[in-house]
């Protein structure tokens, strides 16, 4: 058994609207926003965030809350250097404090909308076939972050799919519509198998109200 | 991550203040595939392509003066059948990002889709000895590439696995060069094989060149007889795969028998770039077609220990 590489986050994989990518939105991060999955984390490229009614955006299931998803982050402003000034980022420090427009943590964010994402799956024992695997599409499942501390400079959330929570279950958070054709999914019976998530889009009420769906 | 590239992705590139940039190989990876040793190359013509197997009738009889002579048959067999894959990927890369960086090496969009395309290409190959014994992922004969029990067209079954899995000695090899020698043709007469390559994963790459290398006998106590390898099978090519990632101990040695490994281009790798205007996003895309495998698993005997 070979586990398969890890990659970090989730990863857009394919627009259902055929156009090529989904539109990125523009959000903010509160000033001083801690991130918390366990233990401190920043806000990386491929974290999923949720809504806040403060107008801000957050990491989603932060502080080991249920949220509802709503994107993907694939930029970051807001790093502030020794001057105070600010900049683009690949990785946000938590408590990244501003006080002005001009140094606001911004994010552009891709709604996770009707697409289709790409995340690794968090055991191996669940499934370890490629049938097995299959079999689960059309179910629903929860992601669970698993704090990533490798760089202990960077401490992140490391979003995966908690493939024992697979089922029908209408309030799972992503349906499960496929298995990645990636040729990084060597093995299935190790770890870290990349499959295809939708967003349970019931949970979503920009598009179907708060109820889940269930899935099949 | 996260599928597209914005300039917060390559944030340390956008200040002349780096001095290295530290990235993949992007050179010369074409020219630095592993397939290109054990598999031919050749094109494939339509959507798939089909090979058939045909046994003939086996040996004749002993016929009674005056008498009529016993008909032999041809039968036919497998169907090994190659579709053409389709493997494609691309970056989506923002104006702002590719006009920031200071640094060419950073993005080099199409050099590093080189590098995964040929990449896959040769993990891809390599999945087929990864692969070899997992019954999931049968030949066209309905087995494993490596088994006990290949059908034989008109009737019963050959192996082209070791009857004793053995690490890389004179003595595995000489077993295995036996097996070879009494390896059945389709139609179930021993016809015999002729071994031209070794495959190996990389931790054998020392106990192979000295077994295939040296002029003596290299195992302890026998340092005065010749080298049987050399001596009898010389030039065996020593095929050393870096993806061959799920074992250390079993090899496989590859035979001189007709069709066998061999990876069928559709397309060789196309690439595009194009600019999505209504969002200023540059895409680059690589794509080719492909499919890989055998028609015939006398190409290999697996060691299987």
């Amino acid at each position: 058994m070979a586990d398969n590489r890890h990659k970090y986050g989730f990863r857009f994989y394919a627009s259902q609207s055929g156009s090529g990518r989904p539109a990125g939105i523009e959000m903010l991060m509160a000033s001083g926003y801690a991130g918390d999955h366990g233990g401190s984390v920043g806000v990386t490229i491929g974290d999923p965030v949720d809504l806040l009614s403060t107008g801000f955006c957050e990491l989603m299931n932060d502080t080991a809350t249920r949220d509802t998803p709503y994107g993907v982050v694939v930029d970051i402003f807001g790093k502030v250097d020794a001057n105070g000034k600010a900049r683009k980022t690949s990785y946000l420090p938590s408590g990244t404090t501003f006080a002005t427009e001009e140094t606001a943590t911004k994010l552009i964010v891709l709604p996770f909308g009707d697409n289709i994402w790409e995340l690794d799956c968090d055991d191996a024992v669940t499934a370890t076939t490629l049938a097995a695997y299959r079999a689960f599409v059309g179910e629903n499942v929860d992601v669970v972050f698993s704090r990533d501390t490798s760089d202990a400079n960077k401490p992140k959330c490391n979003p995966v799919i908690d493939i024992s929570t697979h089922n029908t279950t209408a309030a799972l958070l992503f349906r499960i519509v496929g298995v990645s054709k990636s040729r990084e999914n060597a093995d299935f019976s190790g770890a870290n198998v990349k499959l295809l998530l939708q967003l349970n889009q019931g949970l979503d009420p920009q598009l179907n109200g708060a109820t889940g769906m269930a899935g099949v | 991550m996260a599928g597209e590239v914005f300039s917060g992705a390559i944030a340390l590139s956008l200040k002349e203040t780096l001095e290295e940039i530290i990235t993949d190989q992007l050179d010369g990876v074409e020219s630095d595939l592993d397939y290109t040793q054990w598999m031919l190359n050749r094109p494939m013509n339509d959507a798939y392509e089909d090979d058939q197997e045909y046994a003939g009738g086996g040996l004749i009889a002993e016929v009674p003066e005056g008498t009529e002579l016993p008909p032999l048959t041809i039968t036919e067999g497998y169907t090994k059948r190659y579709q053409a894959r389709k493997f494609a990927a691309k970056y989506i890369i923002t104006e702002e990002a590719m006009d920031d960086t200071k640094f060419p090496k950073v993005i080099q969009a199409i050099k590093r889709l080189k590098r995964s395309g040929w990449k896959t290409v040769d993990i891809d190959a390599t999945n087929l000895l990864v692969r070899a014994t997992n019954a999931s992922f049968p030949g066209p004969d309905g087995v494993a590439l490596a088994s006990t029990s290949h059908p034989l067209a008109a009737g019963g079954t050959f192996s082209n696995m070791a009857a004793t899995p053995m690490a890389p000695s004179t003595a595995s090899w000489n077993a295995i060069i036996a097996q070879l020698d009494q390896l059945v043709d389709h139609d179930g007469i021993i016809q015999g094989y002729k071994a031209k390559a070794v495959l190996h994963p990389v931790q054998q790459r020392g106990i192979w060149t000295v077994l295939l290398g040296s002029k003596m006998d290299p195992e302890a106590g026998n340092f005065s007889a010749i080298n049987v390898i050399k001596e009898y099978d010389n030039n065996i090519k020593r095929v050393q795969l870096r993806y061959w990632t799920n074992t250390t101990t079993n090899w496989a040695v590859q035979t001189d028998a007709d069709n066998g490994f061999q990876m069928r281009w559709k397309k060789k790798f196309k690439s595009n770039t194009w600019i999505d205007h209504n969002a200023e996003l540059m895409n680059y895309s690589i794509s080719g077609r492909w499919d890989n495998g055998t028609s015939e698993p006398r190409c290999v005997l697996f060691v299987n220990a």
